[in-house]
């Protein structure tokens, strides 16, 4: 590392490393210069021209725009000089003359840059009299954007970040001059999966996301920060409500993780929460009817049930719940010590044998710090979009990297390598004379290499995944991250004592091995590839307690059903995220009607019984969660709530998962995930929903043409089980592979090894089907 | 006081058919370049190009030996024409591309031997549709003869020159707004530092810009020596140049003259005086982005320092000649509009602040000004060029924005009364 | 000094008084004039083409200092606009048991929406009707002021009709001219107002 330099700031010497820019060196030093262009994470373009600043040059001062100057040794600046006021007074009347000045009906207004920054350096009146530039009030760039080219200071935020970062260029400047404005290309909506970052960074209210559009102003919110849930990255976000309703999700700058940015799902996948079809109130089925009771009617129901501690339990697991519920479940199930009790993760990607392998873990960071990038896995841009968006940063950063498998297809543009072959069940045979491959030669063999492995779809075999695994161990400095699309998936398995997954499910529990069977905020038979079978063992269980906020197509077959407080805002907790981080999560509103946090439940149902557990408070089950580390590094609450951990704690805990060993289930076609899908609580976010509706296949043209299609729309039929969608050219898919997406309604009944008939759609009568 | 004629020789001489290969080699045409491929040396032809002292006749005047000695390094370098002629009063370029196009191929075939290049670019302004056709025309008959391609005159070098056709932007005449509008980009100023076309200039890779006057002397100056090039002109101001003299005058045109007499003697000759003998009110020396002089300066000398001590620049040679019946206002206004219109909308100061003062003085010419529209103006101005000085100091990231402050200080300077008398005195309500 | 005679310069005072006229008012049988600038009851007012002033932007809940009112803003309705603009205030409510009259709502309004009346009588029968919603404050569509309440001795609802006055920094009407000269304007009812006699430039 260079040398640090001093520098002269107003008077005051301060240090900064070299080639540092001088608006980030002043910031360092608690010297702010406005600015409304220059963004930490971007590159520069000094447009706005408010952050000028005088430094003396060998031709006297000059002024210069200090987020494109780097600074040098024995520099002198001066940030507050007559000169440099003058300057911020005059580019903020400009960049106000043709401002329209509707703060009162803002969103931004209140937390908006250019507020605060008139406020401060501004001049205090105008002396423009002209009328101002008029465009139409706000235009809808996409189903969740809204854009007001009138209040656009023309910064270049949100195209640089579509740009840079996302790598989708969707928005541009057109026109020029003064009548310079921020729009879509004809017909092409700004259909980005991280759209909601460009409101999040626009300095004024020219972007803003229809789902906050009027609901609330900034200073009556209310905010904590949190983690989100919805994908193993753990996203750091702040979240806010009024009225104690959730409005709005954030991202924090979490340097580690997320580095400010969220995918539009963990931005606007909120409004479920005020949805009038949450559960209110516990229910029971009577008569094959589901009648509104009393949680104590359910504890009585099941005592008599499990008193004797005799009783044959498992649980079907989700990962939407936190560290701190699945060590009371854990816990819980230590009641049982005659029956054996095993957690099934509702997670048909789970790869265990990643946790059987002698590997060094990665962190996200380490893909900027490694010589190559390995990615076999999931298609990152819709299950891990952030991690997408860190894999893009690094490649940018002069990283190689390599791409096996056609589910990363949206890879193939930035990857140098680019690996699959026209199967459509991703278990290639290439990886057996892995070391012949020519990426895998050059830059894989004896260097640095960060891995991102796992299934990348659910009827992969993990032989595979092995052979590449083994590989990356023996021949290089490899770092392994393990990807899958759940959320708290590493929660679960740290701290539950025996998981295994969904597929084990399928092959073990029957009603004659369980009593009693705990569904936990998940949704299996609307969700898994393995629907139909879980679909019958659950029918054939008499007993069956669901967790759940919403009734939906597993919950609906349970005998009780429990409402419960959504991890998102209603409840505490931690989160282990997929570098195995653990980091808070944090309460801001209330649940609705007699809904429990799952710990809760399973608490009150032990004290009823009267086990003796150590599980009736947040902070014990935390404990219980971290006793086996050091103080210092353990999650504990206490640890996590200091500032300096608000961006989590890398542990390395030592899971305990078992899954049985890989029988051959093959697919005939190549079935994933998209980040939009047919889940409860997207139907349920009104403003989202729509995105997630759609029913579609891909293939590529000569596919396509192969199956006849022609009208846009087609049919799959299998068995009597009946779905139109629409098809979507994807020519970056190889011939003959059809991909279906599982988490659209009615696509997961399908028996994927079998043939689907795929015909194309003409019939008005066909459409009505389902 | 007569003319010089270097660049414009052969156009004068063959007026119908100068543009076409025959009748320029029928003059001797590529010889130069034949010759210094064959038997000359890079180094040579730089050390003739430092000798002339030429300096670059598309504004800025930076000595063009230098700039080719600045260029860095690289496997890839890039030769760029700035063809992109559009400074209201400015047409000397014009000539040479309709006219005289092999003249300015034979330059660049000479440019690019000296610096090592293999790729060149013409950069022709969009609304220029004739001369880029005959530029076109000429480039494949200097391709067929085998001028242009691979190993050009049998030598051991390859050239491959593009022509390309702006899209009619002002601010693409600025070099690196050029290089990004070449790349397919927005016609958008870069930053300065870091890219300096010298060192990142085209694809990131070191470019040499020069303008079309530049490169056509380059064939005289290295068949005649530098040193000759030298004599001719004043020091500082060395060669001729092609003035592009328009305004009131009689004889309006392209006149290539020795650097070093004074406009009035320019005017007088060869422009045959004002129109309808009137006086001279005011003028502008270099192009619309020049502060302007008044009819009582007309002694100042035609050199690139002279006019620069007077605050002012020779920039690409427009002479515009303003009459005593001149509403200056109105004209100010013009030259304001047209910056305004042609600001690529990147800086703020430029983008808002030159549409700003178009309204302004708009205001002001139709006789709706107010008291304080006079300080206003200024202080507008003042925002965009802080001092309002010369050369000017900039808020913006490239000079458009001083452009078109500079009509307005030269208005307010010398020529307030005209202003201050078109505002009502009464304050309207 | 006799003592008799301390006794009457203590009087002195009372006598005095006796025969002066009395300045309590005979409340509620008459009622006194209320100055201009008494803050009583809000309203929200309307422009002349029926269309509400308020558009929702919560500025003076943001600024009262008693926390009594609740705004809420929604999207203009495209064929039926409320309001003129994109936003408009789709709840309007004023906790009247919690309002302190300080009349800074008005002040912070951005388009002279929410104003005061001399009104301030007011009675209700239970909490939750003090809690005043649009369908109270806001003006009839002639601009007449609205009510729940039942005419009783006390209220008079003609208070209703008089504004208070008050100022703004900047002229009401939009002209530039008036900047940083203090305008007075009356407020209740519908439209803009002219400014009030002695305050425009061309009086000066």
């Amino acid at each position: 590392m260079s040398e640090n330099i001093k520098i002269n700031v107003n008077g005051n010497q301060i240090e900064s490393t070299p080639n540092k820019l001088l608006i980030e060196a002043c910031e360092d030093s608690g010297i702010h210069i406005p600015r409304f262009c220059w963004h930490k994470r971007l590159d520069p373009v000094g447009m706005c021209r408010m952050c000028l600043v005088e430094i003396e040059t060998p031709r006297g001062k000059m002024l210069v725009p200090s987020c494109t100057t780097e600074v040098t040794d024995e520099m002198v600046v001066d940030t507050e000089s007559e000169v440099v006021k003058k300057a911020q007074e005059g580019v903020l009347e400009f960049l106000l003359i043709n401002h329209p000045l509707d703060c009162p009906i803002c969103d931004k207004a209140g937390e908006c840059p250019l507020q605060d920054q008139t406020m401060a350096y501004g001049p205090g009146e105008s002396r423009f009299v002209e009328e101002k530039r008029h465009f139409e009030k706000p235009i809808s760039i996409s189903e969740i954007i809204l854009l007001d080219r009138e209040r656009c200071i023309l910064c270049a935020r949100c195209t640089r970040f579509s740009d840079e970062i996302s790598g989708d260029p969707l928005i541009e400047f057109i026109q020029r001059g003064n009548k310079t404005e921020v729009n879509t290309f004809p017909n092409e909506p700004f259909k980005s999966y991280f759209s909601g970052n460009t409101v999040q960074i626009c300095p004024v209210g020219a972007l803003t996301s229809t789902s906050y559009r009027f609901k609330a102003r900034p200073w009556d919110l209310k905010s904590v920060r949190s983690t989100c849930n919805g994908c193993p990255v753990g996203c750091s976000t702040e979240l806010n409500s009024s009225q104690n309703k959730m409005l709005r999700i954030l991202g924090v700058d979490n340097d580690s993780v997320n580095q400010g940015w969220l995918c539009d799902k963990g931005r606007y996948n909120f409004e479920y929460l005020n949805s009038e079809f949450r559960l209110k109130n516990p229910l029971k089925k009577i008569d094959n009817e589901l009648k509104e009771t009393s949680v104590k009617e359910i504890y009585t129901e099941l005592s008599e049930l499990i008193s004797d501690r005799n009783t044959n339990i498992n649980f079907l697991i989700g990962t939407n719940s936190t560290n701190e519920d699945y060590v009371a479940f854990n816990e819980f199930a230590k009641n049982f010590p005659t029956t054996n009790q095993t957690f099934y993760l509702n997670d048909d990607y789970l790869y265990a044998g990643f946790f059987e392998q002698d590997i060094n873990r990665a962190t996200i960071d380490d893909l900027n710090n490694s010589e190559a990038i390995v990615i076999w896995a999931e298609d990152l841009k819709e299950n891990l979009p952030v991690l997408y968006l860190r894999v893009r940063q690094a490649v940018k950063n002069g990283v190689k990297l390599i791409v096996f498998g056609h589910s990363n297809s949206t890879l193939e543009d930035i990857a140098d390598f680019y690996y699959s072959e026209d199967i459509v069940s991703e278990n290639f045979e290439i990886i057996k004379d892995i070391s012949k491959l020519k990426g895998i030669k050059e830059h894989v063999k004896d260097k640095n290499v960060t891995a991102i492995i796992g299934k990348s779809t659910p009827y992969q075999l993990d032989e595979y995944l092995d052979k590449l695994v083994s590989y990356l161990v023996e021949n290089s400095n490899s770092k392994i991250m393990n990807a899958f699309s759940s959320g708290n998936t590493f929660g679960a398995i740290n701290n539950l004592d025996n998981v295994k997954n969904l597929r084990d499910f399928t092959k073990n529990v029957s009603s004659e091995n369980t009593d009693l069977l705990f569904i936990v905020g998940s949704d299996p038979i609307g969700r898994s590839v393995f629907s139909n079978e879980i679909h019958r063992i659950i029918e054939d269980i008499d007993n069956v307690v669901c967790l759940d906020l919403f009734l939906h197509e597993t919950s609906e077959l349970c005998n009780y059903i429990i409402p419960t407080s959504s991890t998102l805002g209603e409840k505490e907790g931690t989160f282990t995220n997929i570098e195995f981080r653990t980091s808070r999560i944090d309460k801001l509103v209330p649940s609705p009607g007699q809904s429990l946090s799952d710990w809760e439940f399973i608490s009150g149902l032990s004290n009823f019984c009267n086990f003796i557990n150590n599980i009736d408070s947040l902070d014990g089950l935390n404990e219980l969660a971290y006793q086996d580390f050091d103080n210092q590094d353990s999650p504990s609450f206490k640890n996590l709530d200091k500032p300096s951990n608000f961006d989590g704690i890398i542990n390395d805990y030592q899971p305990n998962v078992s899954t049985m060993p890989n029988e051959t289930i093959t697919s005939q076609y190549f079935v994933g995930k998209k980040l939009y899908g047919d889940n409860i609580t997207i139907r349920y976010s009104d403003s989202i929903s729509l995105l997630g509706a759609k029913q579609f296949i891909e293939a590529s043209e000569s596919t396509i043409e192969k199956l006849n299609l022609s009208s846009g729309e087609c049919t799959l039929k299998q068995n009597g089980h009946q779905v139109s969608a629409n098809y979507v050219v994807n020519n970056k898919l190889a011939d003959g592979v059809i991909f279906i997406p599982q988490n659209r309604r009615n696509f997961n009944r399908f028996d994927f090894s079998e043939t689907i008939e795929i015909s194309p759609n003409q019939s008005k009568e066909a459409l009505n089907v389902n | 006081m007569k003319e010089t004629l270097l660049l414009t020789k052969h156009m004068r001489e063959n007026p119908e058919d100068s543009h076409l290969i025959d009748s320029y080699e029928k003059n001797g045409g590529y010889e130069t370049a034949r010759r210094t491929l064959i038997n000359g040396s890079p180094e040579n032809v730089l050390e003739e190009i430092k000798a002339s002292n030429i300096r670059g006749r598309g504004g800025a005047g930076f000595p063009t030996g230098v700039k080719w000695g600045f260029l860095a390094e690289n496997e890839d370098r890039y030769l760029v024409i700035n063809a992109d002629e559009s400074e209201p009063g400015t047409f000397k370029d014009r000539i040479l591309l309709e006219r005289d196009p092999h003249q300015l191929i034979e330059g660049i075939i000479i440019t690019c031997f000296a610096a090592n290049i293999k790729n060149a670019f013409i950069y022709i302004r969009g609304e220029y549709a004739k001369p880029a056709r005959r530029v076109q025309d000429a480039v494949e008959q200097a391709y067929q003869k085998g001028y242009l391609g691979k190993n050009i005159f049998n030598s051991e070098m390859n050239l491959d020159l593009v022509v390309h056709l702006g899209a009619g932007a002002y601010i693409c005449g600025e070099e690196t707004a050029l290089l990004n509008s070449l790349e397919g980009r927005r016609g958008e100023p870069r930053l300065k530092p870091p890219y300096f076309p010298a060192v990142k200039g085209l694809y990131m890779k070191p470019t040499l810009v020069n303008n079309v006057e530049t490169i056509s002397s380059v064939p005289w100056i290295v068949e005649n020596t530098g040193k000759e090039y030298n004599k001719l002109g004043v020091e500082g101001s060395t060669g001729t140049r092609i003035f592009s003299l328009s305004g009131h005058v009689n004889n309006p045109g392209n006149y290539e003259i020795e650097m070093g007499s004074s406009f009035g003697e320019f005017v007088e000759s060869l422009g045959n005086g004002i129109r309808n003998n009137k006086k001279v009110k005011a003028y502008i020396p270099g192009g619309a982005s020049a502060p302007w002089f008044r009819g009582d300066q007309l002694d100042i000398k035609m050199t690139i320092d002279d006019v620069a001590n007077n605050n002012s620049m020779l920039g690409s040679g427009a002479v515009v000649m303003m009459d005593e019946d001149t509403n200056l206002v109105n004209a100010a206004k013009s030259i304001v509009s047209f910056f305004a219109h042609e600001s690529c909308g990147q800086c703020t100061p430029c983008r808002e602040g030159t549409t700003w003062l178009e309204m302004i003085l708009d205001r002001v010419a139709s006789g709706r000004g107010r008291a304080s529209d006079i300080d206003l103006l200024l202080d507008v101005c003042d925002n965009i060029s802080p001092g309002l000085s010369w050369p000017p100091k900039m808020t913006t990231i490239c000079p458009l924005g001083p452009s078109a402050v500079s009509p307005i200080t030269s208005l307010m300077n010398d020529f307030r009364e005209e202003v201050e008398s078109l505002i009502p005195t009464k304050v309207l309500l | 000094m006799s003592e008799s005679f301390g006794l009457f310069k203590g009087l002195k005072v009372t006598f005095k008084e006796l025969f002066r006229k009395s300045v309590t008012d005979k409340y509620p049988k008459e009622f006194r004039e209320k100055p201009q600038r008494f803050h009583g009851r809000h309203v929200l007012n309307r422009y002349e083409d029926g269309m509400e002033k308020c558009i929702g932007c919560e500025l003076c809940a943001g600024v009262c200092p008693a926390q009594c009112i609740y705004v809420r803003g929604e999207d203009n309705p495209e064929d039926e606009p409320v309001s003129p603009g994109e936003r408009y205030g789709f709840i309007y409510e004023i906790n009247m048991l919690r309002c302190i009259y300080c009349a800074l709502c008005v002040e912070a309004c951005p388009t002279e929406a929410i104003t005061m009346t001399s009104l301030f009588e007011m009675s209700v029968a239970n909490r939750s009707e003090a809690i005043f919603d649009k369908s109270v404050l806001v003006v009839n569509d002639d601009g007449t002021p609205n009510t729940h309440e039942e005419q009783t001795k006390l209220t008079r609802f003609e208070e209703l009709q008089t504004s208070d006055g008050w100022m703004r920094a900047t002229s009401s009407n939009g002209n530039p001219n008036f900047q940083n000269v203090v305008n007075w304007s009356g407020s209740l009812g519908v439209g803009k107002k002219d400014p009030e006699k002695g305050q425009s430039l061309e009086e000066e």
